[in-house]
């Protein structure tokens, strides 16, 4: 068996009760980029865990170089040349580059200090072939997501990483970005280094894999040669079963517009944005990652009411300035992280459904559990919310359920305008499609909708209409039949002049 | 899914507050068994309770301040800023009822420059309620100097020292406001905003909460029970008040709803932990005292309870982990 760099055979892996692996397999061959596939929770995070020596492997067997190897912790892969760049960036924001890249293996001088001219003039070595421009005395946290991952990567190769093993790098970059990483991966590739990718997005495998592992359920499902396999086969293996359609057919009536923004600014983040949305439409507002969308929506929710211009309801002028007010006034949002600023994780299901609208379950200050709970119930039926119990906390849940929850609180609330940042991000497959399901009933219901969003397909499946925004100005605007991708991707690389 | 979860006896039986309790009833058990003659003695039970009964409303404001994620370090010099309040208009000959809402009044004031630095210019309630603690004992100290006041209407030693049938007035008086608390705290939609503030301030934001507002109302609610902390606390001093005293008093509270179950990163936690909590203390430094503990040793002791306290929950997570790795092992 010496043409696999990397072997694993019937790996199980549990915890407490769950079993996260169920004796998978994967072969990896030296100098290839492996895409590995799966939904959320279908164990590539453990395997990769186990992989690292993060985790240790209840049964099963792993081969370097057709050597049985054990790793009891990430320390003793790494001196076995295996480094893995995570989804989440691991790195200490407020110290430099050169300071994360040299974390642990500092270069001393005779005297015993650390070298840092030296060490310094490493990392620019390490860095210059991957972004030439990139100052290394720079702390991290000056720097864009992309370029963070650059970091990891220099320092992965400043450890001779013969193996490396990328969790979902271009879930947060945009469309250039991804192109740029792209190319340094296939830069590694030529170098020798074997890659396992792991992603969400078939661009990336298309681009770079030549075989791809599907995991699902944590089973092995099975290993194809990318060209023999076809999009949607891989997507019925995904998810486990056939998926005939992404996107819903719309049945939204598109009525009266409900909500306009009028030339609204704010320094340093958009300038002179305008729109409307009409009822039961669905507006997407997209662009480049940093085009300004997430900030105009929180400038109407009224996180950072916008320094001017106005908006309107109905034709009425309002005057957001809390997220209070937008609640008032029927405007609700889905924020982008929901870890964050959707849930609280703690608290069970139904308090979570609540939060945004408490005062209806409530006479004189004291709370109707039982009516809260009856209310929460309906609105997690309403949207299929898979959960053992309202009474369980939502850490409990999927990412796609977990979302579900967010949506119950914006129903629970009386709204008439719904703004959904990214509703799909960090979503498999499979649950994507009963949220875009959930989507079109909302506009179904008379809801206006704005929906930020990053990836094309999504905004060209679901939306009716479409704003592109590049550098914080509006660049463009679409409707659902004239819109190409070709159109909207030139419209988010234009330079300045506002468009439409 | 099933919108009801089973009621489970030992479920119940093994939540934090039911082992408060077993907690208490384990320090009267050694207490009776080492004493026995002092413990049935006419009197002893209700003395421990009012000894502890000093700090109680401190303790009450205290969970609200702590179930927000936040803490408040000045209460015992704002207490002591009441007390001055009171004490000097006594002084004065003013009406005892304007001078007992002056003194409130007064905690309400320091409550809120603490609840304005918090919540609406957004610094670190440690450090604003640090310094603010220094500032407050330190306007004290240089108005009173070494002097005493011992100028206090009637009912405030009466409060701290009388009982009623043999059960303490202060005691009838702390569990009517506790009563209260537990209201506030778990069933009205303000308390379900401090669990959901204490959880995730981002996510209660977008949840269209005012966190500021929020905040600036509990420090407010603090301040109040600074100023009732004001009478439990010269009362049990026996009418009188000076600018040392009430150190550590904070630290206390702070020791009580840490054992209690509050946890000191905020959202977790029931309000019957501390108001049980509140009882195991005064028995535990109660018996402590019994047993021939130096006083200054039980200082140490306040601090080895906050301690532990806060460390419970880690260990717990570690110890049920290698336990039940055991057992698979067998």
């Amino acid at each position: 068996m010496g043409d696999y760099i990397l072997e694993l055979k019937d790996v199980v892996k549990t915890f407490g009760g769950v079993q996260a692996l169920k004796g998978v397999s994967f072969q990896l061959k030296p100098g290839e980029i492996h895409a590995l596939m799966g939904e959320n929770g279908a164990g590539k995070s453990t395997f990769i865990k186990v992989i690292t020596g993060v985790h240790q492997p209840d049964s099963g067997t792993m081969l370097l170089e057709g050597e049985q190897v054990t790793f009891r912790s990430p320390l003793e892969s790494a001196r076995m040349g295996i480094a893995a760049i995570y989804q989440h960036v691991t790195a200490f924001p407020d110290l430099t580059v050169t300071e994360n890249i040299f974390m642990g293996q500092e270069i001393k001088n005779k005297m015993g200090f650390y070298n840092w001219k030296l060490m310094n003039q490493k990392a620019k070595e390490l860095i210059a072939p991957l972004s030439p421009t990139l100052d290394v005395r720079k702390p991290m946290s000056a720097l864009s997501v992309a370029e963070q991952q650059l970091v990891e990567i220099a320092k992965a190769l400043s450890r001779n990483a013969r193996i490396m093993i990328m969790d979902e790098p271009t879930a947060s970059l945009t469309n250039h970005e991804c192109e740029e990483l792209y190319r340094i991966t296939e830069n590694l590739r030529d170098q020798g280094v074997s890659i396992i990718f792991i992603t969400h997005k078939f661009e990336d495998m298309y681009r770079l894999a030549s075989r791809v592992t599907v995991f699902r359920d944590a089973e092995y499902i099975g290993c194809w040669d990318v060209d023999q396999i076809t999009n949607h086969d891989l997507i019925s293996k995904m998810v486990g079963r056939e998926l005939n359609q992404m996107y819903p057919e719309k049945t939204a009536q598109i009525g009266q517009v409900v909500f306009e923004v009028e030339g609204i600014s704010k320094e340093g983040y958009f300038k002179d944005v305008s729109f409307d949305v009409r009822q039961g439409e669905i507006v997407a507002l997209t662009g480049l990652v940093g085009a300004g969308r997430t900030e105009v929506c929180q400038s109407i929710f009224g996180i950072m009411p916008p320094d001017t211009g106005s908006l309107k309801l109905n034709g009425q002028t309002i005057h957001v300035r809390s997220p209070k007010d937008a609640f008032r006034f029927g405007i609700g949002m889905l924020p982008e992280d929901r870890q964050i600023q959707g849930l609280i994780n703690e608290l069970p299901i139904y308090q979570n459904v609540t939060s945004a609208a408490m005062d209806k379950f409530q006479r004189y200050g004291i709370i109707n559990v039982e009516q809260e709970k009856e209310a929460a119930l309906g609105f997690c039926q309403k949207i299929q919310l898979k959960a053992e119990s309202i009474q369980a906390p939502p850490s409990s849940l999927s990412g796609g359920n977990q979302q579900k929850v967010v949506f119950a609180k914006l129903l629970n609330c009386d709204l008439k305008v719904l703004i959904l940042d990214e509703p799909t991000k960090g979503i498999d497959v499979g649950a994507k499609s009963s949220i875009y399901e959930i989507m079109n009933e909302l506009a179904s219901g008379g809801y206006a909708i704005i929906m930020v969003s990053s990836e094309m397909p999504e905004v060209l499946g679901m939306a009716d209409r479409i704003v592109v925004m590049k550098a914080g100005r509006v660049t463009g605007t679409f409707d659902k039949g004239e819109a190409t991708q070709e159109m909207i991707l030139e419209a988010s690389l234009r330079q300045k002049e506002a468009g439409a | 899914m099933n919108e009801k979860k089973k009621w489970k006896l030992t479920g119940f039986l093994v939540q934090w507050e039911m082992i408060l309790i077993y907690l208490l009833l384990l320090i009267n058990i050694l207490l009776m068994l080492a004493r026995p003659n002092l413990y049935f003695a006419s009197g002893t039970i209700t003395s421990i309770i009012q000894s502890g009964m000093d700090l109680c409303p401190l303790v009450l404001g205290m969970a609200l301040v702590m179930m927000m994620g936040e803490i408040d370090v000045s209460c015992a010099a704002n207490m002591i800023f009441c007390s001055m309040t009171t004490g000097l208009l006594m002084d004065r000959g003013v009406p005892a009822v304007v001078c007992v809402l002056a003194g409130i009044a007064t905690g309400v004031l320091l409550g809120m420059f603490n609840g304005v630095l918090v919540g609406y210019v957004g610094m670190p309630s440690v450090i604003v309620t640090i310094s603010n603690s220094l500032l407050y004992r330190g306007v004290v100290k240089i108005i009173l100097d070494v002097n005493v006041l011992r100028n206090f209407p009637d009912f405030y030693t009466k409060l701290a020292w009388n009982q009623i049938a043999g059960i303490p007035l202060a005691m009838i008086i702390f569990l009517l406001m506790a009563a209260v608390f537990v209201v506030i705290l778990q069933k009205t939609g303000f308390g379900r905003k401090l669990y959901i503030i204490g959880n995730n301030a981002v996510t209660a934001e977008y949840s269209g909460i005012n966190v500021r507002k929020t905040k600036l109302a509990v420090y407010l609610i603090m301040g109040v029970m600074c100023g009732i902390a004001s009478i439990f606390f010269v009362g049990r001093m026996g009418g009188g008040v000076s600018s040392t005293m009430g150190v550590g008093y904070e630290m206390n509270a702070i020791a009580i709803c840490a054992l209690g179950g509050i946890s000191t990163s905020g959202g977790k936690g029931k309000m019957y932990g501390p108001i049980i909590s509140t009882f195991i203390m005064a028995f535990l430094i109660y018996t402590l005292g019994l047993m021939g503990v130096d006083a200054n040793a039980k200082k140490t002791l306040t601090g080895l309870v906050l301690l532990i306290a806060v460390l419970i929950p880690n260990i717990n997570k570690d110890l049920f982990a290698s336990v039940r790795r055991k057992f698979r092992k067998i």
